[in-house]
């Protein structure tokens, strides 16, 4: 049977940061205090086996263009509880660890 | 030099494969939210490392590395061949070899053009490569111990290092065909 690997602390930075709600990729940025670089192949990543998807919103500022908007699937969130259980999620920044 | 903005994200729609369009607008619009240029030059350059990296990662960043790794190789093997041949045609007793080394060298940078154009089309480079390196041995063990100026120990030495040449191109065409999707558009 193949083991999955254990996710990376960046990963699991992000997924605590998503299982508080949906947020932009900007928002993803400040909240994890990871880089465009780092955050974008992540997002890409759990969004390619079915943990994120994503969302086109109307900005709330107008003359912005649309922006995406990613949150947990049914399958992330038991991934992410699943990783939680494992061991703890580092730090978020400026927030608590779980 | 500071690069815009506008040139990363340029530069990371370029590598980008088509089925990342809607990730590259995604980021494309979430430059427009930050305020400052500084932010948005460190983030523009961090989508470049993102596409990048999956470039990397993607059967189309693959096949393009494969290919361009490949041809840059046969087109260096092509150079040196072609200045050994250049040598050897510049003596009178070693002119015949010469001008099969300079054939060699032209097979060479055919290979290089095929690597870079195609993988679908390294089939043929696989098969002739194969086809040249029995060629090329028969030929040296026949024909050329003819060349008196020659000893039949140096043409067999050479006939051997060419043949293990050209299985080796052989091998590594056959690898590559094998392992990458010609079809550059797809991840």
């Amino acid at each position: 049977m193949k083991r999955e690997r254990a996710p990376s602390k960046s990963t699991r930075l992000v997924l605590q940061a998503l299982l508080s709600g949906p947020d932009y990729g900007y928002g993803l940025m400040k909240t994890t205090g990871l880089k465009s670089g780092t955050l974008y192949p992540i997002l890409m990543r759990l969004t390619d086996r079915g943990f994120l998807t994503s969302q086109w919103l109307e900005p709330e500022t107008q003359g912005r263009p649309p922006r995406q908007s990613y949150r947990l699937t049914g399958a992330g969130r038991t991934y992410v509880t699943g990783v939680s259980d494992a061991g703890p999620v580092a730090d978020i920044k400026g927030g608590a660890s779980a | 030099m500071k690069l815009s903005p506008k040139f990363w994200m340029q530069a990371a729609s370029f590598i980008s494969c088509e089925t990342r369009a809607d990730w590259m607008r995604a980021m494309e619009a979430e430059l427009g939210a930050i305020e400052t240029l500084e932010g948005r030059k460190t983030f523009a350059a961090g989508c470049f490392q993102a596409a990048l990296y999956d470039f990397t990662r993607s059967r189309r960043g693959l096949s393009i590395m494969a290919r361009g790794g490949g041809a840059v190789l046969a087109l260096l093997m092509s150079g040196y061949v072609f200045g050994v041949a250049l040598k050897w045609i510049g003596a009178a007793e070693t002119a015949a070899m010469g001008m099969l080394i300079a054939g060699l060298s032209l097979y060479y940078a055919v290979c290089a053009a095929l690597l870079w154009a195609s993988l679908r089309r390294l089939q043929i480079f696989a098969i002739s490569g194969f086809g040249a390196a029995v060629c090329g041995h028969i030929y040296f063990r026949l024909l050329a111990p003819q060349w008196e100026s020659l000893s039949p120990e140096f043409l067999q030495a050479v006939s051997l290092e060419m043949a293990g040449l050209m299985t080796g191109f052989f091998i590594a065409g056959a690898f590559l065909l094998r392992l990458y999707d010609p079809k550059d558009s797809q991840c």
